[in-house]
């Protein structure tokens, strides 16, 4: 049967995971926990094909534009990244008094997230991005098919309600890195009700 | 308690300022969830994301407001390039519904300089966060409609 989070992530794994892993120390055991313990009939286990290692947020744009990196991805990932990386260095009270500016982690983890979910979902249409008062990131989409909000907070989670084809989904404390949750790509793509549809 | 003249009838429109320009997307004009503060929709007694009905706002106070909002921003007044109006029905925000509840309620605060001045609620009775705040910026960003300037929302409202 054809699988399409498999297909679509083994893709994309070559170029997208040894960034992300060089990013985030030690996070190939919290992946395999998940992987075993969630979704245990996709057989996606990570393995890093680096070892982990310090890199800016500015390195990691810049390794993740190379062209054949873009190429797996959805076409709208180097905008959106640029977007992330508008929002670097800015000052605490940036959007008026009282409010925080994100941190470079928080930035980080959310290119990070970005590019998983582009590289799983390639045809989502592009996120809008924006970091709010307290500091956090979100990536948003607001389509007559989708609207959901994910918040990255630089802690290395996440959190996210989502409502689409006919799917609400919504999670806390998702882990940045780890495979993302069956139910949110079901709610952002409909894929596997598809698939459930096609197996019947 | 508040009294029945304390709530806005569900007629009015309820305008939500946008000042910042990063709460609204360029190429669809569409407002972000970063439009609605965390901080206001935790559902603790203070807490409101701030509105005016449309039916008594005054053009010059939303100016006033959205150039003071401008201004503590470091310093930089925004108001003159950017500053635009959302609306959001009354009706449909107190009609909006999560598992099975309503979401927000929506009260009168007004003000000795703006009788307008309104609160949404959120109806929760513990602090929200996570998807629970993600879940109540959906549905207000789905409520609110693309931001327009002032010029043209008071043309529309007169």
């Amino acid at each position: 049967m054809f699988d399409f989070a498999t297909t679509t992530m083994s893709s994309a794994m070559p170029y997208v995971l040894p960034l992300m892993f060089a990013l985030q120390p030690g996070a190939s055991s919290v992946i395999a926990l998940r992987d075993a313990a969630e979704q245990p009939q996709l057989d996606r286990r990570a393995v890093p094909l680096f070892e982990p290692t310090e890199s800016s947020f500015h390195n990691f744009q810049i390794a993740i534009l190379q062209p054949s990196t873009i190429s797996q991805s959805s076409a709208w990932v180097e905008a959106a990244l640029e977007k992330i990386e508008s929002y670097a260095g800015l000052p605490d009270g940036w959007r008026g008094e009282g409010s925080f500016a994100p941190t470079e982690q928080t930035l980080q983890e959310a290119a990070e997230l970005l590019l998983q979910i582009s590289a799983e979902m390639p045809d989502l249409p592009r996120p809008l991005i924006s970091v709010d008062e307290e500091g956090f990131a979100c990536l948003h989409w607001n389509t007559p098919m989708l609207l959901a909000t994910i918040s990255v907070y630089g802690d290395g989670t996440y959190s996210f309600f989502s409502e689409g084809y006919g799917v609400v989904s919504r999670s806390d404390n998702e882990l940045i890195g780890a495979i993302l949750p069956q139910s949110l790509i079901e709610s952002m793509t409909g894929q596997y009700a598809l698939e459930a549809t096609l197996a019947a | 308690m508040l009294s029945r003249r304390h709530l806005p009838p569900n007629e009015v429109k309820l305008l939500k300022l946008v000042w910042h320009p990063d709460d609204v997307d360029d190429e669809h004009n569409l407002v972000k969830p970063s439009l609605f503060r965390r901080e206001e929709l935790t559902g603790l007694a203070g807490s409101f994301v701030s509105v005016d009905r449309n039916d008594i706002a005054e053009r010059a106070c939303m100016e006033r407001t959205a150039l003071n909002q401008a201004k503590k921003a470091n310093g930089k007044t925004i108001f003159r390039e950017f500053a635009k109006i959302g609306h959001l029905g009354c009706e449909a925000v107190r009609s909006s519904e999560g598992q099975g509840q309503k979401l927000f309620s929506v009260s009168s605060f007004p003000e000795d300089d703006n009788p307008a001045h309104c609160g949404i609620h959120s109806n929760s009775v513990v602090p929200l966060r996570g998807s629970a705040m993600d879940q109540l910026r959906n549905e207000l960003v789905k409520l609110t409609s693309p931001p327009v300037g002032f010029d043209e929302a008071y043309s529309t409202d007169a």
